[in-house]
């Protein structure tokens, strides 16, 4: 029965790979433009803006409230549904702006924080400098900012990480939904196939976990 | 000298009837920070500001370059209204210089830098230019060997001295200073009451907020009493320390004492 | 037409509420199965949250060593694969299991996921708890077990509750996931609706609303919690 479940790993190996670079690909486009949006909306949550500030939070609001699967599906079904012409997307697509909106909705929170943590006497100490507010923010706030930021961010990927499992609902070929597709061919070994699987996304994900752990370990230690 | 203050005509700062609301954040009576204060400061005049906590010194201290704004009133600086609403608060802030009671030293830069940094993104000076100067005002406020420490490895007094080397490599028409020795331990309190008194005696415009009594008496040109967000009685240091004529005032002093 | 009819028509053509209403019983039939499967989650997960905590905070390595290694294999694997695992993986270990609701089968996959979450929030409240709290029941020579139940774990769980409830929140959204095992929670209502009458607007944005909705709730309670325990003297360090 082992020699039957080896050759069972060794036969799906290829295509689970081909999932794990799928979701790699995947995951590294959400991070890039999760990244960004979520740096420029931290930035401003960050400050004390009237109107901004809290039209951000509420936007948080909306996308903590709700699934990501929900998102994903709103992405994909509704979006193009509403007859603007650039909404009309393909599944790919669709699965990208669900997941760079929600690892923006971490990143903005991420960002926001460590700006607001940088003392309130930086900025004091800037402005009496003659330092206009984005000088203020490029030289003395964001810098300092980055050593509390850094640590979380890396979190946030391990959280994209595992979501882009959820995309194989909607059809994309990333891990889970190759892990899916091989059950087709070998359907009394499920357990094996979605415990290789599991192994790796562990193998993945259990060292980010843990250098997010000593990233989080040194930045305490600088302080 | 620590300054280059070339005699200009009219007054340096004038103060018009400026008064501040704070509203506070749970509700509840609004305060007055500032009544409908007015106040004029000379060229080269040294006016040291007294009063007790929440008499709304800081406060008026802080308008002066704008960190506070105002709620009505008029305030101009060296010819700009700061309280204008098309005022160029770069500009105005580049002719003024401020030390604070917690020094706020850019934490992740060194000592040198710190006074490096507005010289080169503000005043547009060249690195090497930007580090000679900064070189040089540090070397007069005492700490030239310290440059290349962060704040964090310098002792209260060091980084004091740094904040004053950064504000006057601006070249201000203007110095504040918020309680600059307050945070200080006291065998290092000398040394900054010192090198303020070198700035007031080389023809520098100062307001200062202390408690530092001594230092008032013998530096301050005059000596301002604020108390519940108003000036209950300004003079000469001898009249408001040893004849003031306000209870409120004798009252103060009494306690200081 | 008038303009409030065309505004009407509009209305209803970007969403016809119309055809929400005619799906009210199903989704409420898939409301009701998210907040049991989730209130079972939670109920269950708490309980064994607290079982695990102690497991990882015990000295002795034959058992912290797995806890910690159950605990390190949910945070790095996806949710939607543990969930396969428990609903694909336990019928080919014990088949009796195979008969079982998948709505059983969904409680069970969010509580082996979301109980080494509860497990860690309760175990940094356990740290929290002041050792002048622990050092004043020894005083009283109150026992190991005494002290747990009546001293620590009390202040444990209102020093948590606001991440408890965040926790909380997340397994409010957790339970979406369930529809990819073909339980009929909120959002299998919502993909009903679609696939049926192929109107994604009424399908997901109500759903969304309702997640939202629930979200909502939580956030409200957990600001009064926050509220309360900001103001309860018990918890107030001695000047």
């Amino acid at each position: 029965m082992s020699t039957s479940a080896l050759q069972v790993a060794i036969s799906v190996m290829p295509a689970l790979m081909a999932g794990l670079v799928e979701t790699l690909k995947i995951s590294a486009a959400g991070i890039v433009v999760g990244s960004a949006l979520g740096l420029l909306l931290g930035v401003i949550r960050g400050q004390q803006f009237r109107y901004a500030s809290p039209a951000i939070g509420f936007y948080l609001h909306v996308l903590r409230g709700t699934p990501f699967l929900v998102q994903l599906y709103i992405a994909y079904f509704v979006l193009p549904s509403t007859g603007i012409s650039w909404l009309k997307w393909d599944s790919t697509t669709a699965a990208l702006v669900a997941l760079s909106i929600y690892t923006s909705s971490y990143v903005t929170e991420i960002v926001s924080g460590g700006i607001r943590a940088v003392p309130a006497g930086q900025w004091e100490g800037a402005m009496a400098c003659a330092m206009n507010r984005w000088q203020s923010l490029r030289y003395v706030i964001l810098p300092q900012a980055l050593k509390l930021i850094l640590p979380s961010l890396a979190g946030v990927y391990v959280n994209l990480i595992k979501a882009t499992s959820i995309v194989s609902v909607v059809g994309i070929t990333e891990l889970t939904r190759q892990g899916e597709i091989s059950i087709l061919r070998f359907p009394a070994d499920v357990l094996l196939i979605y415990g290789i699987v599991a192994a790796i996304y562990f193998s993945y994900c259990f060292p980010a976990l843990k250098a997010v752990e000593w990233l989080e370990r040194r930045a305490a230690r600088g302080s | 000298m620590l300054t280059n203050n070339a005699a200009s005509s009219g007054p340096a700062i004038v103060v018009e009837g400026v008064t501040k609301t704070f509203a506070p954040i749970g509700g509840g009576a609004r305060c007055r920070a500032l009544d409908h204060v007015s106040l004029t400061v000379a060229a080269s005049e040294v006016v040291v500001i007294i009063g007790p906590s929440g008499s709304g010194k800081s406060t008026l201290l802080r308008t002066i370059n704008a960190l506070e704004k105002v709620d009505e009133g008029r305030i101009v600086v060296a010819g700009i209204e700061a309280t204008s609403p098309k005022a160029n608060l770069q500009t105005l802030r580049m002719g003024v210089g401020m030390v604070f009671q917690h020094f706020n030293l850019f934490l992740h830069k060194t000592a040198l830098e710190n006074v490096m940094l507005p010289q080169i993104i503000v005043r547009k000076k060249s690195r090497a230019e930007a580090m000679e100067i900064s070189k040089a005002f540090l070397d007069k406020v005492g700490v030239l060997d310290r440059g290349d420490h962060y704040p964090g490895q310098l002792s209260g007094g060091q980084q004091q001295r740094v904040a004053i080397a950064r504000a006057l490599a601006m070249q201000p028409q203007v110095m504040l200073f918020d309680e600059a020795t307050s945070a200080l331990d006291p065998e290092m309190v000398g040394g900054i009451l010192d090198l303020m008194a070198e700035m007031a005696a080389d023809g520098m415009t100062m307001v200062a907020v202390t408690h530092e009594m001594r230092f008032a008496r013998s530096a301050a040109d005059r000596v301002v009493f604020m108390d519940g967000g108003t000036i209950i009685e300004q003079g000469a240091p001898e009249d408001i320390f040893d004849r003031a004529t306000n209870e409120r005032t004798r009252k103060f002093l009494s306690q200081i004492h | 037409m008038s303009n409030f009819e065309s505004f009407t028509a509009w209305l209803v053509d970007f969403y016809n509420f119309r055809i929400v209403l005619q799906y009210a019983d199903q989704i409420a039939a898939g409301l009701w199965n998210t907040l049991f499967a989730a209130g079972a989650s939670l109920v269950f997960s708490l309980i064994f949250g607290t079982l695990l905590a102690f497991a990882r905070r015990s000295g002795n390595a034959l058992i912290w060593r797995p806890a910690d290694a159950y605990i390190q294999f949910i945070r790095a694997t996806p949710l939607l694969i543990q969930i396969y695992l428990v609903y694909f993986g336990l019928p080919s270990l014990l088949p009796f299991t195979g008969r079982w609701p998948e709505l059983w089968l969904g409680i069970m996959a969010l509580t082996i996921h979301t109980t080494p979450y509860m497990a860690e929030i309760i175990r940094s409240g356990i740290n929290a708890v002041p050792k002048g709290q622990i050092e004043g029941a020894m005083a009283v020579a109150m026992s190991p077990r005494q002290r747990m139940q009546y001293v620590i774990l009390p202040q444990a769980f209102t020093n948590t509750l606001p991440a408890l409830l965040g926790q909380t929140a997340i397994l409010i959204k957790d339970t979406s996931l369930l529809s990819a095992i073909a339980v009929f929670d909120l959002l299998n209502a919502g993909l009903l609706l679609n696939s049926e009458r192929v109107r994604p607007k009424e399908g997901f944005l109500t759903v969304a609303a309702i997640y939202l909705a629930i979200y909502a709730v939580l956030v409200v309670v957990s600001r009064r919690v926050e509220l309360k325990l900001g103001g309860a003297a018990w918890n107030r360090r001695p000047a």
